[in-house]
């Protein structure tokens, strides 16, 4: 399949965020966004079982000017297996201009036994805009006993503040070499969480240090161009959805906004 | 017949060339703390599984590409190049660490080469990450020599700070590096050879250790 997402977040006098321009092409579809603490709140679907190879998926999605937006996905990803040898490719671009915020938050990215995905993202923020990026890569389908069995994941990111690039990552993960070496060293089934933290000018130092557990082995620190890097290997995902939960409150607090409910139980 | 450029490379990747190498633990010293590196054999596992794949996905061919920049004195695509890397460098200690050692190294090798273009690019305002100043100091050797002498660094330099960390002796020290070079040099020919378009290598634990080191309530090393 094709598919596209291209959204654009603009504000209506009143402060109020709308979708000033939507398209959408299956295998994405839009619930019906609502408002929270001030930011509209968009799920993501993708009503398919999933990510298959030969999917192409591109996602677009821009706040303007006083917009405030949160993209998140009501259930996890999944990567099938790849029969044709091919990969599925996902690629993601999140934009915020001067007075904007945006942020991304799906549930969890479960690449099954034989997968092929390629992901690139970029995050472009302008200077006085905002924006909250999370990842959570697991190691797969753990209860059917498939753990770090994906055939190959490629994972690109470009973060740009300003103009200037702020932060880069290529990941080629796979079972075939020593790639994966450093998520399964802490802990064997190990979930892992990226995120990013941008147009902020401090992060609360002990409530972050205050994540770090038996569980959880948690690191954050500056970007070269400004904003925050944090990254945390959980031990599973319960660790790692209580650790994604805390860190988002922790995050909205520095950011000195309201958490918008996502409107599902987590 | 002795090469000419010989005595200089033995001379700027001697041990005991003023680099400010030896301050730094890149990350080894919070993964000793935390358990993950508890002995040498840890150690040797930790190298030859997670640097020596780092060196040959990211930094090695990120060094022949700047090395042939340097060696062409395109010192406009050399500091793209030194730009890129503070991007590369999530972890800010890391970052940081590189810097301290390249702009170190670089203002040493100044006073040895007189070339004004290396003053020029030092004065330029560039990070001078240590790989980048080590393209530019190694830029008139082979790219062979300047690969294996910055593996021989970046080996070396985790091996050597282990020895104030763990129960390691000199003599395993230099029996680990050895391993470790002889496991990585059949492997270089081809990084110089057939520099790959999409480089990087995932190691999370690595930037995550540099994170907390950061904030490490005691230590021995910068980084």
């Amino acid at each position: 399949m094709n598919g596209h997402l291209y959204l654009i977040g603009s504000c209506y006098d009143s402060g109020q965020t709308y979708l000033r321009q939507r398209s959408f092409r299956a295998p994405l579809h839009l619930s019906k966004p609502h408002e929270d603490a001030g930011a509209l709140v968009v799920n993501i679907v993708n009503p398919t079982a999933g990510i298959f190879d030969g999917d192409t998926i591109e996602l677009t999605a821009e706040a303007e000017t006083g917009a405030s937006l949160v993209l998140t996905t009501p259930s996890a990803s999944r990567v099938y297996r790849s029969r044709s040898g091919g990969p599925a490719k996902v690629r993601q671009t999140f934009r915020v201009q001067e007075g904007g915020f945006l942020e991304f938050y799906p549930e969890p990215f479960i690449p099954q036994a034989g997968a092929r995905y390629q992901q690139h993202t970029e995050l472009h923020v302008a200077a006085g805009g905002q924006l909250l990026y999370f990842d959570w890569l697991t190691p797969g389908r753990v209860a059917s006993g498939e753990v770090f069995q994906y055939a190959e994941l490629n994972w690109d990111l470009d973060v740009w503040c300003a103009g200037r690039l702020a932060a880069r990552e290529r990941y080629r993960l796979s079972p075939d070499d020593s790639s994966l070496e450093s998520l399964r060293n802490v802990h064997p089934q190990g979930h892992y969480l990226g995120c990013f933290i941008l147009g902020v000018n401090e992060l609360p130092l002990e409530a972050l240090e205050a994540l770090n557990s038996p569980q959880v082995y948690l690191g954050h620190g500056p970007l070269s161009q400004g904003g925050f890097a944090i990254k945390a290997l959980c031990q599973d995902s319960l660790s790692a959805r209580r650790t994604l939960q805390q860190l988002r409150v922790i995050l909205y607090q520095a950011l000195e906004k309201q958490v918008p409910s996502l409107g599902r139980y987590m | 017949m002795l090469p000419e450029w010989l005595p200089w490379l033995l001379q700027v990747n001697d041990s005991q060339f003023p680099s400010g190498a030896y301050a730094h633990s890149m990350g080894l010293e919070e993964l000793v703390q935390r358990g993950v590196v508890k002995k040498p054999d840890d150690l040797e596992v930790f190298l030859h599984r997670q640097i020596l794949p780092g060196l040959l996905a990211f930094e090695l061919p990120f060094l022949v590409r700047a090395h042939a920049l340097a060696a062409a004195d395109d010192h406009e695509g050399l500091r793209m190049m030194d730009d890129e890397l503070d991007a590369w460098k999530l972890a800010a200690e890391l970052r940081q660490a590189s810097r301290q050692l390249g702009s170190r190294r670089l203002a040493l090798v100044q006073k040895l080469d007189t070339d004004p273009s290396l003053a020029a690019f030092a004065q330029s305002g560039a990070p001078c990450h240590h790989l980048i100043a080590c393209a530019l100091e190694l830029r008139r050797l082979p790219v062979a020599a300047a690969v294996c002498a910055f593996s021989l660094q970046s080996i070396s330099g985790y091996a050597i700070s282990a020895m104030k960390l763990l129960r390691l002796g000199q003599e395993r020290c230099q029996l680990i590096i050895r391993g470790a070079m002889v496991a990585l040099a059949p492997q270089l020919e081809g990084v110089i050879s057939a520099t790959p378009e999409r480089i990087g290598w995932f190691n999370p634990l690595l930037e995550i250790a540099s994170m907390r080191h950061a904030r490490a309530n005691e230590r021995l090393f910068i980084s």
